[in-house]
């Protein structure tokens, strides 16, 4: 590690207007133009002034893939300019970690929207045949970062047990149709579609990163945990799916009950990084840091991605609590240089303002700690 | 002879969701939503009366949880923040218990009974006193079984109301006690919350359990003074229980909720008589395993026709 406390990205920024609502309206609203303008500038987006004449001058509607490209841009500055040392494009050509990399994986068919909560709904997809690698569908979003981007490279992936546990499964649970027994049909079926996302799709997915020249990837898998009981089916997906990979690769689960990765993940021996949430957890006596005791308890002694920025809330952190946050888990896991510093999780829910605000403050927080121990 | 119901919040259709997704966003009134709204109840009472229910349910389409309304209707309650709901991608919001709980009533709009036809009946669908204590942040009382037991004070109320508007069956969903049994001492206060609960005649109750099986406890549960009890039998290997004497009708989860595969009519009277055999109840109802929330609404639709079709098939082969 090159430095105390690097400071990396953890996934997803929020998509500006320009990119979301004007290509559909066909024009760009005047509030619109100047957003582009404010953090073309800000953020010292080169070129961003073609950007604006676009948004000012141009009808919109066809626009939309070099908008991705001026959004990715965006992206990959703003995460630059705060002050990040790993960096991505805040995940702008995806319209979700989900439905993005399921409609590029022939087998699944979207059947309508089941609710997630109050009025809040996501469109869900089946297994309803073998799952099958169509095409790798982030090498062209990274070729694109890895040209432009100033910070080092780390490109987020959704793993496979989320993309299984988000699905519904008929094809494989109907090839265990002579399973009497349903529980065991529904798990023998869920292990079968982990297995072979994992070993068809996600790991030609890796390679082509690799060939491409990806250094980092980080496997995003929220869903890791939610059924206790099926944490070694996610623990096998990662497996097969780093098969013969090289590359550093990390994982990000938020959000967990992480007692129950234990002591499945030490069989994940190409993972060098658990990148989890704190700051949502944490109190006033820093308790949301305790759960880094697992690390001690299980000797695992792989690095810790610090959740320490709450991405749900718009308050703004200082440095000061960033410091502390860092100091705290370094001292619970006994050894400060394991320790890289994120949000929580993905910044999508807050504005770019917000979002900023906090890397901002993040990264000034991580210089403090970093002084700190230098005495 | 079985028949079929349904055990919980319906998935809105894709119109309801445009409305309600539209509300959010400021484009279409709540007016708007409520006629939208009514046309969808009505919709899911006549796909149920020509799948040949008998017993009836609003779906519970203007539940945002299985608690909202209530938390919204009664003092001592307040909102939280979003949990998990049990191991599913889908969320509600944690009801805290912040003072002494009092029933209020529930709002005009929370059961809509009134979109029956004259001929059918209703059936309500409420949290049983333990799920709802269990998944509840309780700030007042000293005790989790002083918790049930005013819970149960309060669903009381809510079933006596219940009478007034035509229902004729309540549902007790308490997935809770399967997935994290009570201790000893809490399931004396659960035994006494359900005493209370039926003790109003008139109504058949039941209580579904769901998430997980149910084997571990089933003998406890069993003596509760209900008339029907659901099973999952997506976590249930109903042979584990055959040694249950299980005197109640049983309602028998037998699509699974949680899963775009379409069970055919032929499986799921396959599988109902498997486990009628097993068991012996003293009646049968078809029934999903759990709330069809967790799927769209085209694909719930489907598995309401294949358990009317499957209702069928057993009532033809006797």
């Amino acid at each position: 590690m090159e430095k105390l406390f690097p400071c990396q990205e953890m996934g997803s920024l929020s998509k500006p207007s320009w990119l979301v609502v004007a290509p559909k309206r066909g024009r760009a609203t005047e509030a619109e133009v100047e957003e582009a303008a404010f953090w073309g500038e800000h953020l010292g987006v080169e070129g961003y002034e073609d950007l604006v004449g676009v948004l000012k001058d141009t009808e919109l509607r066809g626009k939309k893939d070099e908008l991705r490209d001026w959004a990715c841009l965006y992206g990959l500055r703003l995460l630059e300019s705060a002050g990040l040392d790993y960096v991505y494009d805040g995940e702008q050509r995806r319209v979700e970690m989900y439905e993005y990399p399921i409609r590029r994986i022939d087998g699944f068919s979207f059947l309508g929207h089941v609710r997630s909560f109050d009025n809040k709904y996501y469109r869900k997809a089946s297994c309803v045949d073998r799952v099958r690698y169509m095409k790798a569908y982030h090498l062209a979003e990274f070729a694109f970062v890895k040209e432009r981007a100033r910070g080092t490279v780390k490109v987020p992936i959704t793993g496979p047990y989320t993309l299984a546990d988000w699905s519904f499964n008929e094809y494989y649970q109907r090839r265990l149709a002579g399973v009497s027994d349903l529980r065991r049909r529904k798990l023998e079926a869920r292990r079968d579609l982990v297995l072979e996302l994992a070993e068809e799709v996600i790991r030609p997915n890796l390679q082509a990163l690799e060939a491409a020249g990806a250094e980092i990837v980080q496997f995003d898998e929220p869903a890791a945990t939610t059924h206790p009981e099926e944490v070694s089916i996610f623990v096998d997906g990662f497996n097969a799916a780093t098969e013969g990979i090289a590359c550093k690769l990390t994982a990000h689960i938020c959000y967990s009950d992480y007692r129950h990765l234990y002591p499945h993940v030490l069989e994940m021996k190409r993972c060098s990084q658990f990148d989890w949430e704190f700051a949502n957890r944490d109190g006033q006596a820093g308790d949301g840091y305790e759960v880094l005791e697992l690390f001690r308890e299980y000797d695992d002694g792989r690095e810790v991605g610090l959740g320490v920025v709450d991405v749900h809330v718009g308050r703004v952190e200082t440095p000061e609590v960033v410091r502390d946050r860092i100091l705290r888990g370094a001292e619970i896991l006994g050894d400060p240089g394991r320790i890289y510093v994120n949000p929580d999780c993905g910044l999508r829910t807050r504005t770019w303002r917000v979002a900023y605000e906090k890397l901002n403050n993040m990264v000034r927080g991580a210089d403090l700690a970093r002084e700190e121990l230098s005495g | 002879m079985a028949e079929a119901y349904l055990t919980g919040i319906f998935p809105r259709s894709e119109d309801l969701i445009a409305a309600t997704r539209g509300f959010d966003r400021g484009r279409v009134t709540k007016e708007e939503v409520d006629d939208v709204l009514r046309r969808d109840v009505e919709e899911l009472i006549r796909l149920q009366k020509e799948a040949g229910f008998d017993v009836l349910c609003d779906g519970l389409l203007n539940w945002q949880d299985l608690f909202r309304p209530l938390v919204e209707a009664w003092n001592g309650l307040t909102l939280g923040g979003l949990k998990r709901w049990y191991d599913n991608n889908t969320f509600f919001r944690q009801p805290i218990i912040t003072s002494s709980l009092e029933p209020g009533p529930l709002p005009e709009d929370c059961i809509l009974i009134d979109a029956l036809p004259e001929d059918s009946s209703g059936k309500a669908v409420l949290p049983g006193p333990y799920t709802f204590g269990h998944l509840a942040e309780d700030r007042y009382y000293s005790d989790p079984g002083e918790a049930v037991t005013s819970l149960a004070n309060c669903l009381s109320q809510v079933v006596s109301d219940l009478g007034a508007i035509g229902i004729v069956h309540i549902q007790f969903s308490e997935p809770s006690l399967v997935v994290n049994p009570p201790s000893k001492d809490l399931m004396e206060a659960v035994r006494d919350a359900y005493a209370l609960l039926t003790r109003v005649n008139g109504y058949q109750t039941s209580l579904h359990l769901y998430f997980a099986p149910a084997q571990p406890l089933l003998r406890d549960l069993i003596d509760l003074p209900v008339d029907v009890i659901g099973l999952d039998l997506y976590e249930e290997d109903p042979r584990v229980l055959e040694d249950v004497d299980f005197d109640k009708v049983l309602a028998c989860g037998c699509v699974d909720s949680r899963n775009s595969l379409l069970e055919t009519p032929e499986e799921i009277a396959g599988l109902a008589s498997s486990v009628r055999e097993a068991l012996s109840p003293r009646g049968l109802i078809l029934c999903p395993n759990a709330d069809l929330e967790f799927l769209p609404r085209v694909v719930a639709e489907e598995k309401v026709w294949a358990l009317g079709k499957a209702c069928q098939l057993l009532e033809e082969t006797g």
